[in-house]
Formats: structure tokens, sequence, C-alpha cells
């Protein structure tokens, strides 16, 4: 999608995963969704919680495996990695970052064993202690000065942003090709926030990681993001130039998640409310497209059948009978 | 602290630097007050055990005429209905209550572990038996078991005694464990852990493990106190082997003599006196082992208020 001359890093073909309740009904997380990540390429997936975000995050960690579809790294499917030594490699190169910096460090390792100990692991260092360099190297580069302060610090001592970026270190220890963030930024302060953005460019730019960024938060998408996709209901609904997306969202949804964000040009104009409705799950799980309940501009063909991709200009793609530029339905 | 500059030699002198500044949890252990006392209690009858035959030489159960003579110079315990000294026998005594206690004890533990840990990690049929079989051994009751048990060993030598405590001592542990490694596998360090690479058992040993440590512990310890009071019980009944000497046979021979209506009370504080400090000991070593393996306890309560008192000061 960006002009990058490398094959993808990661794709998902057609990928879909099915839950069971309890009940014996079925969970659909994940409706055949296809996506690309490309080496260096900052991608940003947007949707509201139960979007399936984060079981495409499992998916693409391999924590969960896909009913439908293939997951693929570098062109290898991901459920034909079977072997020890293969799955150490998949690791090696697709890292994570969790949500909660308070849930994801282990209260009674020190920083310096919590960075250092998946360098141990994948053999970059022959032992914690005499890897205690680029420990120290790698705490400067995710902002944790002075490093030799840090080293030694438990979790506790740490506050939620020195702790996410400890986290972060620990991700990029192994010099992965991926890593994929999920909601990395959601659970500390709004002032620490850009920090942490800004370390995630950094690592792009000095060590060519590539990110999938999983967000609710269009601002950061498009702060950070080279590509947004939007999710609803496990189905991607829009694809584009983050820029674009924001500037020019196509998708009834995507509209109303733009709406959603203040914005202070906006200001004094009578906001458009949208109602989210509690929704009954069986009821958007039919063919259709999941949006149609809720959708201002839904026809009869919506609840029965699921839009195909349509280009509405070069890289912007969308799944919408109806889709229009966002003025056009702004009544105000 | 210093200014720092780019090299990273400079980085790695003051992380030298800080590393003897890193407290090793044993130290924090000795440094423990409470913790301390509780283990100089312990190591104490220990050393009575290991040294009986150096500290209280001959034979305990060596029957004299100075019977039921109250504490004096000669006897400092006094002496019992068949005139034994009761200091000779409590000496001698520490050594099954403490042979069967820890060694039931930690058998008990080792079985809860594994089948506590080993079920919930496994999770699926594994753990579904696992629980059956603890809820099973929880809703039976102990000693009534334990009764059954060693009357049908008829009077069971200190390896039954100590098989049959083991057998009956492990469900709640069981639980407990289980439900605690439940909580711990779901959490984000674990699956962190899971996809920097770590091996199952690598999970285990250094993220599960470490943070159910002071669990572990205090179930050793609280399940030590449950054998001494198992074994002292099953022995005060008369079901062990009455001619050994420990602190429940102490006890049955003084109820069988009547020793409260003889007013012997000599007889029966001694024994009573030991397994409610050795009780009491573990009780504090548990405490101090808890406020270590949980940083942010240990700078709470008082120790927080001292320490805050000492930077004032």
């Amino acid at each position: 999608m960006t002009e990058s001359h490398d094959a993808p890093i990661l794709s998902l073909e057609h990928v879909s995963k099915t839950f069971h309740s309890g009940k014996g009904t079925l969970i659909h997380a994940v409706r055949d969704v296809s996506l690309v990540i490309n080496p260096r390429e900052i991608v940003c997936l947007v949707g509201e919680s139960g979007s399936g975000k984060s079981t495409t995050a499992n998916l693409i960690m391999g924590t969960e495996t896909p009913t439908q579809g293939v997951v693929s790294y570098r062109g290898q499917n991901l459920a034909q990695i079977r072997t020890r030594s293969a799955i150490l490699d998949y690791r090696r190169h697709v890292q994570m970052i969790f949500q909660d910096p308070y849930g994801s460090l282990n209260s009674l390792h020190t920083v310096g064993y919590t960075v250092g100990r998946p360098m141990q692991i994948h053999h970059l260092v022959p032992s914690i202690n005499r890897g205690a360099d680029q420990i120290l190297r790698l705490l400067r580069q995710v902002g944790l000065t002075p490093p030799s302060e840090y080293y030694y610090k438990l979790p506790y001592q740490l506050s939620g942003g020195q702790r996410q970026r400890v986290a972060i270190a620990r991700a990029l220890a192994v010099q992965p090709d991926l890593v994929v963030a999920d909601e990395p930024v959601s659970m500390l302060d709004v002032s620490l926030r850009a920090g942490i953005l800004q370390l995630i460019l950094e690592a792009r730019e000095s060590a060519g990681v590539a990110f999938l960024y999983i967000t609710h938060d269009l601002a950061s998408a498009r702060y950070i993001g080279d590509r947004i996709l939007v999710m609803y209901k496990g189905r991607l609904c829009e694809e584009g130039p983050a820029e674009e997306v924001i500037a020019h969202p196509h998708h009834p949804y995507t509209q109303a998640l733009v709406e959603a964000v203040p914005n202070p040009e906006r200001m004094g104009q009578p906001e458009e409310i949208i109602v989210t409705p509690d929704l009954n799950e069986t009821k958007v799980l039919g063919s259709g497209c999941p949006y149609y309940p809720l959708c201002p501009v839904a026809t009869a063909q919506c609840q029965d059948t699921m839009p195909e991709w349509t280009f509405v200009q070069d890289q912007h793609q969308v799944r919408c009978f109806n889709a229009a530029p966002l003025s056009m339905h702004h009544t105000s | 602290m210093t200014e720092t500059t780019d090299i990273p030699g400079n980085d790695l002198e003051l992380l030298r630097t800080m590393r003897s500044r890193n407290n090793q949890s044993w130290h924090a252990f000795i440094r423990n007050r409470t913790g301390m006392t509780g283990m100089l209690i312990f190591l104490l009858f220990v050393a009575l055990a290991i040294l009986a035959p150096w500290i209280a030489p001959g034979n305990p159960s060596a029957i004299t005429m100075n019977i039921l003579i109250p504490p004096n110079s000669h006897y400092l315990l006094g002496t019992t209905a068949e005139g034994q000294s009761v200091l000779m026998q409590t000496i001698w005594g520490t050594r099954s209550t403490l042979l069967v206690g820890l060694s039931a004890g930690a058998l008990a533990t080792l079985l809860s572990i594994i089948i506590g840990v080993g079920g919930a990690y496994s999770g699926g049929l594994v753990d579904d038996v696992a629980t059956l079989f603890s809820n099973i051994f929880i809703v039976i009751p102990g000693i009534p078991l334990m009764i059954v048990l060693t009357t049908y060993l008829h009077h069971a030598g200190v390896g039954a005694m100590i098989l049959v405590i083991a057998f009956t001592g492990w469900p709640f542990g069981a639980r407990v464990l289980r439900s605690q490694t439940l909580s711990l596998r779901s959490r984000d360090f674990v699956r962190a852990a899971r996809l920097s690479g770590e091996g199952t058992w690598g999970v285990v040993r250094r993220e599960l493990f470490p943070n159910m440590l002071s669990l572990i512990i205090a179930n050793l310890l609280g399940t030590i106190m449950y054998a001494i009071g198992a074994e002292v019980s099953l022995q005060f009944l008369g079901l062990g082997n009455i001619n050994t000497v420990s602190w429940g046979t102490m006890l049955y021979w003084a109820s069988n003599y009547q020793a409260l209506l003889n007013g012997a009370w000599w007889w029966i504080i001694p024994p009573g006196v030991c397994i409610g400090l050795i009780g009491g000991a573990l009780a504090l070593v548990n405490r101090s082992i808890d406020e270590i393996s949980n940083p942010q306890l240990a700078m709470s309560g008082r120790s927080k208020k001292r320490r805050l008192r000492r930077k004032l000061a």
C-alpha cells in the first residue's frame, strides 16, 4: 500500500475468528479481515471496544488460531509454525506491548531483568548481567535516564508512564520487525501519551520497526499512523492513509467516529448526537453490514448483503454501498 | 544521582555501585525483627531435637521411684507418675514431634503444589479431576479419617503417621494454590513472558513461582502447624506408639494417670507451652515472609513509620 518495494512483514487474508459462547451461540469476533503491514509502517487499527481489535492482535501473536483464513509472516503461514525453534524465531521478530502497564510487568522482577530476559532467551546476550550495557542503552533509548538508576528498580517504584517505557524496552529488546501495540497509551495520563507515541515514532526511525497500533482514539491514530484501518463489530469498514481517512471519511461509522473527536473548529455548532442503542448481538450478526442498524444512510440492501471494498481514492477504500464524503451527510 | 554522559561505560560503573545497594531478600529476612524472633525460637527447638542426647543424656522413659515430684533443683520440671523427668521427656519429645510435623507438612505441601498448581496450569480435564479430588478430600473430616486410618494401621509407627497426616492435610492448600495459579496464569505479565519466548517451565519457574512463593511458604508453615497438632492429637488419643516419647504421648500418659486431678500441673504445661511456642514461631516467620515477598507491604505500617521517624531525626 505504501511505496515500499519490500514484501509485507505480515498479512491477514480473509481471517475470521469465531468463539463459542457457553450457551451454544457463536460470537464472530473477527470476520473476513484482510490487511498487510509493510516494513517500517505504522498501521492503526481503530475501533470501539468489542470491535475485535484485541482478537486481531491475538491472532497475529499466535495466541489464537483463526477459524478461517490465513495469517502469514513474511509469506509463511503462522498455523504451520509448530516447532519450538520456529516459534522462538517468530517471537524474536514479532513482539507485543500491552495496554495495562500495571499488569504487564511482573512486580517481583527488576527493570533490568524484565528487559534483559528476552535478550537472554533469544541468545542476543550471554546472560542478563553480561548484557547490562545493552540493557542500559535500551533504557536510555526509551527515555529512562539515567538508566543505571532504573536498572534495579521494581515496578512498584515506577509511575505508569515509566512502566510503559519499560514494557516498550522489553518489546524492542529482541530487535523485532513488528510490534503489536494494544492500546499502549489508553491507561496513561493524557500528559504522558505524547511521550509514549513519540517513542514509537523514534523506534520506527532508528530501528525500522513496524507497528500495528491498536486504539479507539482517532486523534492518536492520526498523530502516529501512516495508514488507518477502521473496524466495527469484527469487520473492517474503511482503510486508507491516516490524514486522508480523517479528513475525508467515507464510511458512515468512520464519520461518526471523526465527529465524536472534540474539534475546536466546530465549537459553537450544535453537535449531532449519535445514540448507540444496546444492540442484541444476534441482530447485527446477519449477513449484512454490521453498522446497518445504526446507519443514517442505510438501505434495504445493507441488511442482507455485506458490501465489497470500493476505492474512493487511490489507496483509500471503503466497504459501504452508500459511501460519500462527510459533507454530504452533514445536515447541520 | 550524578550527572550522566553518553558513555555507556559510565553507566556500567554506576550500575556496579547500585548493585551493592540492591538488597537480596535473604538480607531483608535477617533484618526483619519479627521473622528473626520466630526463626530463633524455631531453631531453638530444632537444636533441642538434634542435641537431645547431649543436653539430656540417658533414657527419658527410665522409670524411677521419684513419683510426681513437683519442680525442684534436681528435677527442674518435676517428674511423672512413673518417676520420669518431665524436662527430659519434653526435650526428647521434640524429636518425634518435629520429625513428624516437618516431614508431614512438607509432604502435604508438595501434594498441594502438584495437584493444585499442576491442575490449574494444565487446565481442562486434568484440572477437573484434580479439583474433584481436592473437593472430596476437603469435605472428609480430617481428624476422624486420621483416627480410622491409624487404628487400621494399628499403633502406627512414625512413617505411617507421616503418611496419614500428609494424606489428609493437602486439599485445602491445593485449593488455595489452584486459585492463585488460575489468577496469575491469565495475567498480562505471564502472557508477556510467553510472548517473549519463555517456555512453559520457564514461565512456571520464573514468573508464577516467585509470585506464589509467599503463599507456598505460608501454606507450608500452616501445614507444619497442622501436622504437629494432628500428631499430638493422635498420640494423645493413644493411636500412635504410646511407648515412644513425644509431647502427645506425654499428654496421653498425663491424662491416663489423671495428672490434673493429682495436681501435677508440671506434667501438662511443658508440652503444651512447647506446642504453643512452635505454633507462634511459625506464625511470626510466616508474617515476615509475607512482608518480604510483597515489597509494598514491607513499606507499610510500622516499619514505614519507623523509617520515616529515623529520617526526620
